[in-house]
């Protein structure tokens, strides 16, 4: 064997020649090797396609392994086709099913309208549907028939869908649809009376001013409702998460200046549980487009979070770039959660046994995660075990 | 499938390939998965694949007078070349892109 380089003709029409030699050459190698699986016909006005093999098996595969019923029948309803959906419904292996008569399995009472609709199906111009039960007495089914084109012969394509499923899952729908809608209108509801009693706090501390023998108690109303407020804001931004409808107004910014913010508002906290709040934020701004009031709720979540689980040592907060994202770590040294749990932390209302003598609802981590997820940015969490604190990382997308 | 990679000027430029098919026929779909391997193998992300289904609008081959299908026909660089058939010989699809002698004699696989 002997390996030459293509001849290069410097005149053209020898190099036209030896392309179209090549394109010759590689058409009957294709067509001999079984490559091509159609060949163009032209035709005065266009081109159609000749088909030598079919796409069949592909559709047959699709149509078999599909999670409805499909059959081809004949106008008495005699099976030409069964996919094994609807064989397993009526119990029946496909091979079986294949020539016998439909209608046969089809619940007494629904016989007639069953053969009626396959009639009017070859008569209508679209499809043609009814609803029945199996003889053997499960469904409903919905059949919906509409002809095939076959010459010569009458046809029917049938779709039958199982109405069980259906009915059950518009039920479930429903409930949790009419759920969210009662969290929504009662957080609604509760939020404007707050809003009222905290105009008149703020009224009644003006008048008696501040250094009055009841300063105290008006300073613990105020923020027994603003802890009150702070609740049912979650219940709503929870309400509206659900709902697909939180409200994220972006923008580019500094997510530093967040975190700074949100460390500066959980501080006082921090000191009243002599717990120590070290942030580690980069020199440079770290820009990222987003809602910077969301972002800051996220922080100040995480970080209350830590604070409220911890009652000895320190939170530490580091914000670096990894990638195309910034990474945001707040680490605690606080009960820990054990490794089953890890899941199931950002689930709203769930709350393990020992979170139960903290206050919450389990809510503010849930709400988190909505938040990050609406941001393109996703969030984790990790802990050593129980008693050995745990650590909450945020990546929210660089701008 | 070999994985030695034999760089030459070609793969160097812009590719612009199109890839005729008609519909998800078996061969349509191997050629697709083959040209997406080539690619990845040998240009190193400098090309451009256009897919057209005849299956959709027949006429279309007039525009590369295609005769089989699945059909590659190479735009740039020049010259223009087509490869008839599923891509599956990778050796056929390098011979026919001028990135490695033909072998005159043998069947070129």
């Amino acid at each position: 064997m002997t390996e030459l380089p293509i001849a290069r003709n410097p005149r053209r029409r020898t190099t036209d020649l030896a392309e179209r030699v090549r394109e010759h050459e590689s058409l009957v190698r294709a067509l001999q090797g079984g490559e091509v699986d159609a060949v163009v016909v032209l035709e005065p006005d266009g081109a159609k396609l000749q088909h030598l093999t079919t796409d069949e098996p592909l559709y047959r595969t699709i149509v078999d392994t599909l999670p409805q019923g499909v059959a081809t029948v004949l106008a008495d309803g005699t099976i030409t086709y069964i996919n094994q959906h609807l064989a397993d419904s009526i119990g029946m292996p496909p091979a079986t099913l294949l020539g016998a008569n439909l209608a046969g399995y089809v619940a007494t009472g629904d016989v007639a309208t069953f053969v009626d609709t396959l009639h009017a199906a070859l008569d209508a111009p679209q499809e043609v549907g009814m609803t029945f039960l199996w003889a053997h007495g499960e469904g409903p089914v919905l059949v919906s028939a509409s002809r095939l084109p076959v010459d010569g012969v009458d046809a029917l394509g049938l779709v039958i869908v199982d109405l069980r499923d259906r009915l059950a899952r518009t039920a479930a729908e429903e409930e949790s649809r009419s759920k969210d809608e009662l969290l929504a209108s009662v957080s609604h509801e509760m939020r404007t009376p707050l809003t009222s009693i905290m105009g008149w706090v703020q009224l009644i501390e003006f008048e008696l001013g501040s250094d009055h023998h009841l300063g105290d108690a008006i300073r613990n109303l105020k923020n027994a409702v603003l802890a009150e407020a702070k609740i049912v804001d979650d219940l709503l931004d929870l309400a509206r998460a659900e709902k697909g409808s939180l409200s994220i107004v972006t923008r580019e910014f500094d997510l530093c200046e967040s975190l700074r913010n949100a460390a500066s508002y959980v501080n006082q906290q921090a000191q009243a549980k002599s717990l120590a709040l070290h942030c580690e934020l980069p020199g440079e701004p770290v820009i990222v487009r987003g809602d910077p009031d969301r972002l800051r709720q996220v922080f100040v979540n995480l970080l209350s979070n830590a604070l409220k689980f911890t009652d000895a040592g320190s939170i530490h907060v580091r914000c670096g770039i990894d990638d195309a994202y910034a990474t945001i770590e707040v680490t605690d040294s606080g009960i820990g959660i054990k490794a089953d749990y890890l899941p199931m932390v950002f689930e709203p209302f769930w709350r393990s046994e020992r979170a139960k003598p903290y206050p919450g609802l389990g809510i503010g981590l849930a709400i988190t995660r909505r938040l990050v997820e609406a941001h393109g940015g996703t969030i984790a969490v990790s802990s050593d075990g129980p008693g050995r604190g745990a650590t909450f990382t945020v990546k929210v997308p660089l701008a | 499938m070999t994985t030695r990679k034999r760089k030459t000027d070609d793969a160097m430029d812009q590719w612009t390939l199109r890839l005729y098919i008609a519909g998800q026929t078996p061969k349509s779909i191997a050629a697709i998965a083959n040209l997406k391997k080539f690619c990845a193998d040998y240009l190193d992300e400098r090309y451009t694949i256009e897919i057209i289904d005849l299956k959709q609008d027949p006429k279309l081959a007039r525009r590369d007078d295609i005769v089989a299908i699945p059909t590659l026909v190479r735009k740039l660089p020049v010259p223009v070349r087509k490869i008839i058939g599923d891509l599956s010989s990778t050796d056929r699809v390098l011979v026919g892109f001028d990135m490695r002698p033909r072998v005159i004699g043998g069947d070129g696989d």
